[in-house]
């Protein structure tokens, strides 16, 4: 008897719930659907405008962000106010923004992280750069802004965010090990089979580990770039067909991957663990010969280490003369739904945040490169770069790289999934349980599982 | 006479097992306090010390500025009040609702009543971490994203407690609840004043469980907060794991931090928290 | 006439006495968070998802399908099951024989017994922020003090047995603190008079735990297993903080996977997600079927 009056009373709320089916709109256009607003929307506001910030800046990185907000908000004091917030690592933040999106809740700027490029131009939730930049000629000079990273955000010809912190993959080295190996000239690392010769020396001849990098698929996809292979089909997306595919299963991509593999397969590279913290770890200790990690490594051992460290350019391959890595880091969108006022306000913040001074600043302080080339102009960066080596080798390898559709990344929606669902086979192939062609090709196929079905969610 | 008492008396049974239980209860010891000892270790000690001297470090090493560091990192003594704040509201309102369901399903002749307990009990088998979409849309609808309020309402009353209560309470002899009445008591007075004193041991079982299930609260606080003003210190220790990558230290430092309390607690009450057990959790 | 009398109490407001409005704060608070959140996933489950979230077309079972025909999701329904049966076996056990041990007189039992109720002090979240520190490949505290004692440890995190393992070692270890003190009001409420009859009778303290002390015990083991089993099924901040899933994705339990297709893949799959959570609701209503069903048993013996 209570069974069949539940299941009546379970059914009568279904159709209840059925009929009051919500569906979310994905906010209003109060920021105005044509063109973006110009400087008058901000002088004509009264009282204070406040805006929001959510970033994925943790430790020192955030430490040096919110300086900078609280510097911006005692120039601005009385009629911009900036409040910040850390929401976690980047797939985190872009979760927490998404959900914003449904609620209409959705920050003023978001910075969003690279690979969330083509997410975030499908969404269609922001107002462009160019726009922008076209309705406030006084502000963001975009054409100050590194090329590669301009290049990296701009989708179908439109600049769609402003890069804010620009971080560049790196070799990272423990000097003290290589010469321990018998390694004292360290160009000889360019190459990445000149960097698996390294670690293999350093694992035979020192007892410490060899290689390491964290389970992150940004380090693959780096490798096609640095062989001058574009990873995704094709032309990463970027020559007006979006990506159907990838490419890592074939070509000079995946001989470099699998070079890479056998260092995990030989035992002479430790895992790195999916967030990277134990490869950080176990280098930082002096127990790993070369790392490949972001510059923003640069952070972390200027704490202190007890070894000598080189920050040498990411290894290349392959065939093709001028290559270089992909820039990562992330971009400022700013958002559709806020009011005109805070857009401008936020393009103000923008302004300021990619200003030459600000950029020193941040970068001197994390290990992200000055977005801003009339930075290398102050005469204290100049002061501060004959002392950090490091810092140099990241804007040469910047400056060297070639601004093409290799170099500008793949862009796509689903480049979030295709990433985590790399990491499994990654590490599969890492632990010796799957072979690198097999890893591989499940790589390829997960890839055009992913972005077929994010093609059929966007189709809705 | 004095034989027989001698062969009763626990104490006189030759001990032979006693060595042996003394080694296999200290090996138990030595491996359950293990992590303790590392992550108290690893939060006094600089960045490393661990690894390199192994699990005695130099005194050279030890410092405190690990603690100094996971506060600057994430705000953790805010988190932690939001976690405090969390703590007292969710486990007041699942006691008072609680107690006020338990109460009317044992005493009070009601129709439905017996539905009424159906409904609860069918909550028991429902897991909370399975129902967090539709609560997320529901609290977020209702603009209490990122609040307080929003981090405790879904859990605001719970099956578990009344359950647990209503087992309690029907234990009480029914006269005793009629007598209560007849002197005049209202309902509320008879819960408040004889019956939950009567049942104190299982009360507090009940406020032990909504507490801890409010403190260890995890995935619904990640999903409900954005900013620090409503993060418990679940998340906020979580996050200082994946930000302070590179540092295990001060992640140990943060951890320590987390837990002082909650240990004090355990270590003053534990007497207390078996005798309050000992009453029989399924009673 | 007397206010008082049980008959004029159950004839109050309309009949119904006092009875309905004090289960009506719980009730409302049950129905809206827990039935309709339940009848709103059953719902969700039958529809696809655009790229922000949203529902958009009734696909009916197709969301089920594609998860029973990923060999990923089968995967998921396998190890989370095996991840809850161990943590729990872990901590029941071992707990088991901590209480069982320290009954009666012993040097130290005072120490000994706070130092287990310790865990009880960790959440899931700092307990894996601890053996996150331990498990750590190279520089994880745990190898290098298995290997001062000439063991080698495995890679913990890295290789997906040891994962596995991991992630039941730290949940077993923070569950240890509340079971043992379950079970040791357990083995305190076992009448001495019992004891001592079989102490008499010759039985030496391993017969003596087994054939008396464990079967009185057994109410409040079955409660740990039950409990801890479906505690276990849903484990998420373990995977969320140490193996993020894998590696490879052999520790994607139920909620983690859950976690990722609502929040963690960019493009939030409602849908899917919500599939994923009506799959572990039937299976957790079945195993607290089965427990009730124990109960009563146990309470007619």
């Amino acid at each position: 008897m209570k069974k069949a009056v539940l299941t009546i009373a379970v059914a009568t709320a279904m159709v209840a719930s059925l009929a009051a089916c919500t569906s979310n709109t994905t906010g209003s256009d109060a920021g105005g659907s044509g063109s973006a607003p110009g400087a008058s929307a901000l002088k004509d506001a009264t009282g204070v405008t406040n805006i929001t910030v959510w970033h994925g800046l943790g430790a020192a990185n955030g430490v040096a962000f919110d300086k900078l907000i609280s510097q911006f908000n005692t120039e601005n004091k009385g009629r911009i106010n900036v409040s910040a917030t850390y929401q976690g690592a980047y797939a985190d933040l872009l979760a927490k923004y998404t959900a914003s999106l449904r609620s209409n809740s959705a920050p003023t700027i978001v910075l969003a992280g690279d690979i969330a490029t083509g997410y975030m131009t499908d969404v269609k939730q922001s107002i462009s750069a160019a726009s922008m930049a076209k309705a406030n000629p006084g502000d963001v000079k975009l054409n100050d802004l590194s090329a590669p990273a301009r290049n990296y955000y701009t989708v179908n010809g439109v600049e769609q965010a402003v890069p804010m912190n620009v971080s560049t993959p790196m070799l990272w080295v423990n000097t003290d090990l290589l010469t321990k190996a018998g390694i004292t000239d360290t160009s000889s690392l360019s190459t990445v089979d000149g960097m698996v010769a390294a670690a293999n020396a350093v694992a035979a001849k020192t007892g410490q580990k060899g290689f390491t990098m964290p389970d992150d698929d940004y380090y693959i996809e780096q490798l096609a770039a640095t062989a001058g292979q574009a990873f995704c089909s094709p032309d990463n997306g970027r020559s007006g067909k979006a990506a159907t595919g990838i490419t890592i299963s074939s070509g000079a991509a995946k001989t470099a991957v699998s070079k890479l593999v056998s260092l995990y397969t030989s035992g002479v590279a430790v895992d790195g663990g999916g967030a990277g913290s134990a490869g950080v770890s176990a280098f930082t200790a002096g127990k790993v010969g070369v790392m490949l990690n972001g510059s923003g490594l640069l952070g972390v051992l200027k704490a202190g280490v007890p070894f000598q460290y080189e920050a040498l350019p990411y290894p290349t391959s392959g065939s093709s003369s001028k290559v270089g890595p992909v820039t990562g880091g992330s971009a400022m969108w700013l958002s559709k739904s806020a009011t005109k006022a805070q857009q401008v306000a936020g393009w103000k913040l923008e302004t300021f945040l990619t200003s030459p001074t600000s950029q020193e600043q941040f970068s001197q302080a994390t290990g992200y490169i000055p977005i801003n080339n009339k930075t290398g102009d102050l005469a204290s960066q100049k002061k501060f770069l004959a002392t950090s080596a490091p810092t140099q080798a990241f804007l040469k390898q910047v400056k060297n790289t070639p601004v093409n559709t290799v170099t500008a990344g793949c862009v796509s929606g689903a480049m979030t999934n295709i990433r985590s669902a790399n990491v499994n086979q990654m590490q599969a192939a890492f632990a010796g349980s799957k072979s690198v062609d097999s890893a591989l090709s499940a790589m390829t196929a997960s890839a055009k599982t992913a972005i077929a079905q994010y093609r059929q969610q966007l189709g809705q | 006479m004095s034989i027989f008492t001698k062969t009763r008396t626990r104490n006189t049974r030759p001990r032979t097992g006693t060595i042996v239980r003394f080694v296999a209860v200290l090996m138990i010891a030595v491996v359950i306090f293990f992590p303790v000892y590392v992550s108290f270790l690893g939060a006094l000690t600089s960045n490393g010390a661990l690894v390199r001297d192994g699990i005695f470090p130099k005194l050279a090493d030890f410092t405190l500025g690990n603690f100094r560091a996971a506060a600057t990192s994430i705000p953790l003594a805010q988190e932690y009040l939001v976690s405090v704040g969390v703590v007292t509201l969710q486990t007041l309102a699942q006691l008072v609702t609680g107690a006020l369901a338990a109460y009317a399903f044992v005493f009070p002749q009601w129709r439905w009543r017996k539905l009424a307990f159906g409904l609860v009990v069918i909550t028991l088998a429902i897991p909370g971490e399975s129902i967090v979409i539709p609560n997320y849309e529901l609290v977020s609808s209702l603009g209490l994203r990122n609040t307080v309020l929003g981090v405790v309402l879904p859990f605001m009353a719970a099956g578990y407690p009344i359950f647990l209560m209503r087992q309690a309470f029907s234990a009480i002899p029914r006269e005793v609840w009629e007598a209560a009445r007849l002197d005049g008591a209202g309902d509320i007075r008879a819960l408040f004043g004889i019956i939950i004193p009567l049942c104190r041991p299982q009360v507090i079982n009940a406020i032990l469980w909504s507490a801890l299930a409010a403190w260890n609260g995890f995935f619904w606080p990640l999903l409900i907060t954005d900013t620090a003003s409503a993060r418990t210190i679940q998340v906020g220790i979580s996050q200082l794991a994946s930000s302070e990558v590179g540092n295990p230290a001060i992640i140990f430092a943060g951890a320590v931090l987390v837990v002082v309390p909650t240990m004090i607690l355990v270590i003053v009450a534990q007497r207390f928290l078996v005798n309050g057990l000992s009453r029989g959790v399924l009673r | 006439m007397p206010r008082n009398t049980p008959e004029r109490t159950v004839r109050g407001w309309r009949g119904f006495g006092i009875g309905p409005w004090l289960v009506l704060p719980a009730l409302v608070l049950l129905l809206v968070f827990y039935f309709w959140p339940l009848v709103r996933s059953l719902q969700l489950s039958g529809y696809a998802s655009d790229i922000i979230g949203n529902p958009t077309r009734w696909v009916g079972l197709g969301n089920y399908v594609s998860l029973f025909t990923d060999p990923s999701f089968l995967y998921t329904v396998f190890i989370s099951i095996v991840i809850a049966l161990l943590g729990m076996a872990l901590a029941t056990a071992s707990a088991l024989a901590a209480s069982v041990l320290l009954r009666g007189r012993l040097l130290g039992s005072g120490i000994f017994r706070v130092i287990f109720s310790l865990p009880f002090a960790y959440s899931a979240a700092s307990a894996s922020v601890v053996f996150a520190g331990l498990f750590a490949p190279s520089v994880g505290v745990l190898n290098v003090v298995l290997g001062a004692v000439g063991l080698n440890g495995p890679d913990w995190l890295s290789r997906p047995l040891p994962a596995i393992w991991a992630i039941a070692i730290a949940t077993a270890w923070y569950e240890f603190g509340f079971s043992f003190l379950v079970l040791t009001a357990a083995v305190r409420d076992v009448p001495s008079e019992v004891v001592e009859a079989a102490q008499i009778d010759g039985a030496n303290e391993f017969r003596l735990a087994a054939r008396i002390l464990i079967p009185i015990m057994r109410p409040s083991i079955l409660f740990l297993v039950v409990t801890q089993t479906i505690s276990g099924l849903q484990t998420f901040a373990q995977i969320q903080i140490l193996t993020l899933g894998g590696p490879a994705g052999s520790t994607t339990t139920f909620v983690y996977r859950l976690y990722q297709l609502a929040f963690g893949n960019g493009t939030p799959d409602f849908g899917r997600a919500s599939a994923v959570a009506i799959v572990l609701i039937i299976i957790v209503a079945s195993i607290t079927a089965i427990q009730f069903r124990l109960f009563r048993s146990e309470e007619t013996a």
